[in-house]
């Protein structure tokens, strides 16, 4: 099992390399190369995960390692779902890099034991739930990725509508309303799931309040995006603020608002 | 209404503002204490009471419950009511050239407004409360978190609690190692480390380490008394006794004599903050029991795997219902449901109950259903415009 977890990062790592390259060297082949890599990893990582699941007896979803394995599963997955229609080179270069240093970080700083599931997570919810999640914030990661690559492209050249900066506007948009459709049956998911285990579907918990505050901040980039227009700097600022609060709502609320609130435990 | 009234009220510009409002006020009932954490954070903080005094006065120690938050909330529910209804308007005048997304979108808007309306029905007719049953005990009421006692159109019975637990992880191939070590003000931080012999004695002198013998009067003289597997402590014979042999509260008694001064206590492998004293007064020292390589003790919270109760619903004397509950498997009658919400580790015959009654739980499911459906449709349906083309070669290339 654990060689598959390995192989998946080798890959993730070769494939940067290779985008890297394509990026520096102009080289469409190596993007493809790339891209098939990741495609690659995507499937040993997969293997990990159901080997995982299947030496566990539950969803491999229930701790901070598990949900960083899946987090990188979930970025590859949106990422090659998009680039059929959008091969962009700094998406793939960025997306592997983000996909190493997740399963880098989840493998050097938290356990990979498997320990049996508390009694509140052995639901069948948990996999629909945490799913959802996870594809909606590897969705928002593309879009990250998308606006950087936009900001930094609109600072070395201008281009007209018909360029590269329109295709990754257009991959900013999708991946945001593929991650906000996601996101929203997620939150709907656990509430729930929340009113069939404690009996309230919301309790303004830490972690609820801020899958909430990421809704509306991407609430708010589609109606800004659809119903005032707004495009180019201004929407790719709003993506890069969206994924800040993904961040929070994943890391920020389990280390940093745990502490602030560990008076009361 | 007056039309530019309705137009103001259902502006994206207004309902952006709204949301972000919302946003901000949210952001701020997380970083500071709520309601009951406050007097628990006060308590640690003294010195904190005059800006939480402020606080409060501004509704910010208890924002979800504010009525400014309530108000923001009333406003995005009115901005919404506005807007479908103008959109729905619009739309049966134009029925003909209307495309379909317009109506998913507009399906979303409602679904808000249903999940709005569920969440007021809760705040005006919902109950929730706690009640907490001994094995054999019938009961009716619940208390709400206000105090407030709520009588139940039927009566609980737990006919018993049940634990279940994991099987322990097969024992460690390695030995277990433990070693008692002492830390002497003063000295290293990580204090010295002793072997552990019951019933041998040994010498240990401050900043030198383990010596054949006491000679001077700070000398200490180390005695491991007794050492249990499964500490408890008999309340009947005043007693320690070891409740298994298995190591799940690993206990050692350790006699400690300074310069004709003896000292006992307790120290405990899981437990190193705390320990008991059976003779003498604290000391200048203190002793911390080591251990590796034990599995989890059997009752802790990592080997827990179910908690259930039996419950019977009685009414005019007769067995109506039994089930057993458990987390995520709650009753449900009378409109009312009982989940599994805890139990008391002391004393396992006794279970802890949540009892909840909200007629706007179906309203809420029916928003979020429609608001699935609507976004579901609305991103997915082809768009009434033209995709952008998918990147030529040139543009690959110029973006890399």
């Amino acid at each position: 099992m654990t060689h598959a977890f390995n192989i998946s990062l080798a890959l993730y790592v070769i494939a940067f390399v290779a985008a890297a390259l394509a990026l520096t060297f102009r080289r469409p082949r190596l993007e493809r190369i790339s891209a098939a890599l990741l495609g690659c990893g995507l499937v040993a990582q997969s293997a990990y995960i159901v080997m995982r699941w299947m030496a566990a007896g539950r969803p491999p979803f229930s701790n901070m390692f598990e949900s960083l394995v899946l987090f990188a599963w979930s970025m590859v997955a949106v990422y090659l779902a998009l680039r059929r229609r959008y091969p962009l080179p700094t998406l793939s270069a960025g997306t592997a890099l983000m996909a190493t240093v997740t399963l880098a970080y989840a493998s050097a700083f938290h356990s990979a034991e498997i320990k049996p599931l508390v009694p509140a997570l052995q639901s069948n919810w948990l996999t629909f739930h945490v799913l959802t999640c996870f594809l909606g914030y590897g969705a928002f990661l593309i879009s990250f990725l998308t606006a950087i690559g936009y900001l930094v492209l609109l600072r070395q050249t201008k281009q007209g509508a018909d360029g590269p900066l329109a295709a990754l506007e257009a991959v900013e948009l999708k991946s945001i309303a593929f991650g906000f459709l996601l996101l929203t049956v997620g939150i709907i998911t656990g509430a729930v799931w929340a009113n069939s285990a404690w009996g309230t579907y919301w309790s303004w918990d830490p972690k609820e309040t801020w899958s909430l505050i990421t809704w509306i901040i991407y609430a708010g980039y589609l109606h800004c995006r659809y119903m005032r227009g707004w495009k180019g700097k201004r929407t790719a600022w709003l993506s890069i603020v969206g994924f800040a609060c993904v961040l929070f709502t994943y890391f920020g609320v389990n280390f940093v608002l745990s502490g602030l609130h560990s008076y009361a435990s | 209404m007056d039309a530019r009234l309705a137009a103001f009220l259902s502006s994206p510009t207004l309902a952006v503002l709204l949301l972000l409002s919302i946003a901000i006020a949210c952001a701020i009932g997380t970083f500071l204490p709520q309601g009951a954490d406050v007097g628990k954070f006060l308590a640690a903080h003294p010195d904190k009471q005059g800006v939480f005094a402020v606080l409060a006065k501004l509704g910010l120690t208890n924002v979800y419950s504010a009525p400014w938050f309530t108000a923001l909330l009333g406003a995005l529910g009115l901005s919404l009511v506005v807007c479908s209804s103008r959109r729905c308007l619009r739309l049966l005048h134009t029925r003909k050239h209307t495309h379909p997304r317009a109506i998913a979108f507009l399906l979303t808007h409602v679904s808000f407004i249903l999940v709005l309306a569920g969440a007021l029905i809760r705040l005006f007719w919902g109950q929730s409360g706690m009640m907490a049953l001994e094995e054999g005990q019938v009961s009716n009421r619940f208390e709400a978190a206000d105090g407030t006692r709520i009588v139940l159109p039927f009566s609980l019975e737990l006919v018993a609690f049940t634990i279940e637990t994991h099987d322990a992880p097969p024992a460690a191939e390695s030995p277990v190692e433990e070693k008692l070590r002492i830390l002497l003000p003063g000295t290293d931080a990580d204090g010295f480390p002793l072997p552990i012999a019951t019933g041998r004695t040994l010498f240990v002198r401050p900043g030198v380490g383990a010596v054949a013998q006491a000679e001077t009067t700070n000398d200490l003289a180390i005695t491991v008394l007794q050492q249990v597997m499964d500490f408890a402590f008999d309340n009947a014979t005043r007693s320690v006794i070891s409740r298994s042999e298995k190591p799940n509260n690993p206990a050692l008694q350790v006699q400690v004599v300074r310069g004709g001064t003896t000292n006992q206590q307790w120290v405990f492998a899981r437990f190193p903050d705390f320990d008991m004293h059976t003779a003498g007064t604290s000391a200048p020292f203190k002793l911390r029991y080591e251990r590796r390589g034990d599995p989890p003790p059997a009752d802790s919270r990592a080997m827990i795997k179910d908690y259930k109760s039996h419950l019977k619903v009685l009414e005019n004397g007769r067995v109506t219902k039994e089930k057993v509950i458990e987390v995520n498997d709650p009753l449900r009658h009378a409109g009312y449901t009982v989940y599994q919400s805890g139990y008391d580790q002391h004393n396992l015959a006794w279970t802890s109950l949540r009892v909840t009654r909200d007629p706007g739980v179906p309203v809420v499911y029916a928003g979020f259903l429609l608001m699935i459906i609507g976004l579901a449709a609305g991103f997915f349906m082809p768009q009434p415009k033209a995709n952008p083309a998918p990147i030529s070669d040139t543009a690959r290339e110029s973006v890399s």
